[in-house]
This record gives C-alpha cells, sequence and structure tokens, in this order.
C-alpha cells in the first residue's frame, strides 16, 4: 500500500460509474431476458466489484502477493458454487427416479448371510 | 502529525505497511471463503427450485435493497476519499467522510431492520418458520428465505463490525494518532469496508433482482 495519495476526483468518478451499473442493473430487472438473466445480472455484478477492487482497494498498485490472492480466492468461488450447481442441474428428474426399495428385516436371519444368531439371544425384530 | 512506529522486525515502513495489507488481504480471503459455503447452498437450492426462487425474488422489497447498494456505493466513495484525504495531510475532510461511512453502514442497518420487520409481520422467519410457510409450504419458498436471512444477516454483521471500527479509526485521527504516514491504518480498515460491498454487490442481485416479476 503506497501512501501516494491520488487525484481527489478518481474515486467519485469510480462511484458514479459503479452507480451508473447500478441503475443499468435495476433498469433490467424489468425487462424480461429468459436464461441470461442470472448471467447479465452477475456479470454486472462483477464489472462493479472489479472497478471497487482494482481502484478503490488499491490493486493497481499491490504487489503480486496481494493480486494473486485476489485472483485466487474468487477462483475458489467460482469452482464450489460452479460444482454445487451441477449437482442438481444434472440430477434426473423426479419423476423418472425410482423409489429406493425399502428392505423388512426377517426375524431371526442375520442380515450377514451365513452368520445366525445364537440360540435365545434374540435377533433382529425379537425381544 | 507523526510517523507509525516501526517494529523491529520490519527493515522499513514499507515492508511494514506491505505486510500489514498483505495480512488484511489474506483475512478477507478467508471471508470470502466462509461466504463462499452460504453462496453454494444459494447456488444448489437456486437450481433446484428455481420457479420458487423467483417468487421469492419477487417477494422481497427491491426498492429497499436498491436504496441500500447505493448506500453501501456511497460508503465506498466517502472512505477510499477519506484515506486520500489523509494522505493529502487534510485532516478535518478525512475524519468527516470516514464518520459519513459510518452513518452509511447506520443506514443500511436501519433499512435492513426495517426489511428483516416487514418480513417478521408477514410470518417469514428463518428456517421456514412462521404462518407465511403454512400458507406457501412449498420447500424451494423456504430453502430461498433460508439462505435469504442467512447471508443477508451474516452480512449485515459484517457492516455492524465496519462501522464500529470506523468510528474507531475517526477518533484516532481526530486524535491524531493517525497521520498521513500512518494513512494505511485506516485503508486496512477502508479495504474490510470494500470487501463488504462488494460482497452486497453480488447478494443485490441474487435476492432482489434475479428473475423478479415486478
Amino acid at each position: 500500500m503506497s501512501e501516494r495519495p491520488v487525484s481527489v476526483w478518481l474515486f467519485p468518478g469510480i462511484g458514479a460509474v459503479v452507480g451508473a451499473l447500478l441503475i443499468l442493473s435495476f433498469v433490467l430487472s424489468y425487462v424480461e431476458m429468459g436464461r441470461w438473466t442470472t448471467w447479465i445480472h452477475l456479470g454486472i455484478a462483477t464489472v462493479q466489484s472489479a472497478l471497487v477492487v482494482w481502484f478503490s482497494m488499491e490493486l493497481f498498485e499491490s504487489r503480486f502477493s496481494v493480486r494473486m490472492l485476489a485472483i485466487i480466492t474468487p477462483l475458489f468461488v467460482l469452482l464450489l458454487v460452479a460444482l454445487t450447481a451441477v449437482d442438481p442441474a444434472t440430477r434426473a428428474p423426479e419423476e423418472v427416479l425410482v423409489p429406493n426399495p425399502t428392505i423388512e428385516p426377517e426375524p431371526n436371519i442375520h442380515p450377514i448371510p451365513g452368520i445366525a444368531y445364537p440360540s435365545g439371544a434374540g435377533g433382529h425384530g425379537q425381544p | 502529525m507523526h510517523a507509525p512506529p516501526l517494529q523491529h522486525h520490519f527493515p522499513d515502513i514499507e515492508q511494514q505497511r506491505h505486510a500489514a495489507k498483505l495480512g488484511t488481504w489474506i483475512f478477507l480471503s478467508s471471508e470470502l471463503l466462509f461466504f463462499n459455503a452460504l453462496f453454494a447452498i444459494y447456488a444448489f437450492y437456486r437450481v433446484k427450485y428455481p420457479e420458487m426462487f423467483q417468487v421469492g425474488v419477487s417477494h422481497n422489497m427491491k426498492w429497499l435493497g436498491t436504496i441500500n447498494t447505493a448506500i453501501l456505493i456511497l460508503g465506498s466513495v466517502c472512505i477510499a476519499s477519506a484515506v486520500n484525504f489523509l494522505r493529502l495531510a487534510r485532516r478535518g475532510p478525512a475524519i468527516f467522510l470516514t464518520l459519513v461511512t459510518c452513518l452509511c453502514g447506520i443506514g443500511y442497518i436501519t433499512i435492513k431492520s426495517i426489511e428483516y420487520g416487514f418480513h417478521f409481520d408477514e410470518g417469514i422467519y428463518p428456517g421456514g418458520a412462521g404462518h407465511f410457510f403454512v400458507e406457501h409450504p412449498e420447500h424451494g419458498l423456504k430453502a430461498f428465505f433460508t439462505t435469504y436471512f442467512l447471508l443477508t444477516g451474516l452480512h449485515m454483521i459484517h457492516v455492524a463490525i465496519a462501522v464500529a471500527i470506523l468510528g474507531w479509526m475517526a477518533w484516532w485521527v481526530h486524535r491524531d494518532r493517525i497521520g498521513p504516514w500512518g494513512a494505511y491504518r485506516l485503508g486496512l480498515v477502508a479495504l474490510y469496508w470494500h470487501f463488504v460491498d462488494t460482497i452486497w454487490l453480488f447478494l443485490w442481485p441474487m435476492f432482489y433482482l434475479m428473475g423478479a416479476r415486478t
């Protein structure tokens, strides 16, 4: 973090751009965009965040070690969110799924084949 | 005004500043990964219940969310400018803008609390509790509002912490404990505010815009 001051108009300027993107995102929420809705809104949020991180968080004058953190951490976020979203997206529809058969334990029969309960000890379903 | 004391294990003040900044970024990265778990939960349920999430988004008060977004962006501009003014040795504007940022945070918390109040009046509570979910028993709606309360609640706690630390820093600047050479200390707190702001820039479309029908 250098202690060099920058123009006093830099941050209000960045704020104005981020604010303009806020208005754009707000207006677009009234527009039917179908399956692009998520991507467009998250895309605008990403641009806004990138402006804040690059200028207001002074990444533009940071050393490589700091920049590396600022790049790698969001990638981890992207990875986890994407993998998590892929799970329900790739599941079969519920109406296609066959329910698991329920196996009722039979009395006096050990669940492992070839093993018998000691006589009088009581097995599954026995008192 | 005086330079911050140089700790014995740093060869110069520049190295000390960089270490402080890197440490703060590592902390912020861990915070982001903390939020990441909740983002993943949101993604899972949004893909699983897309229709119900649209109903939930339409149910939220878009105007209040948008005003809160504007407030946080204003706070971001103010605190970044405050650090810059402190570097320019203009203590008055630095203190003023830091306090304005605090007010932005308080305004955000107030609006969010009002919004929560509206939800509670409607019988919407975290975990699918409340009479709203008796009338709307869909799992997707319960999932939407539970992730909503979890993410926005955790975020609001972060805003409250930022407000407290910024107030403390404004006092330090006022008492001349931080001057132009120690502006990096205010800058570290500013990083935290910007982080909180950045998180909200994603929460806002997730809970107020994406799929809103009105």
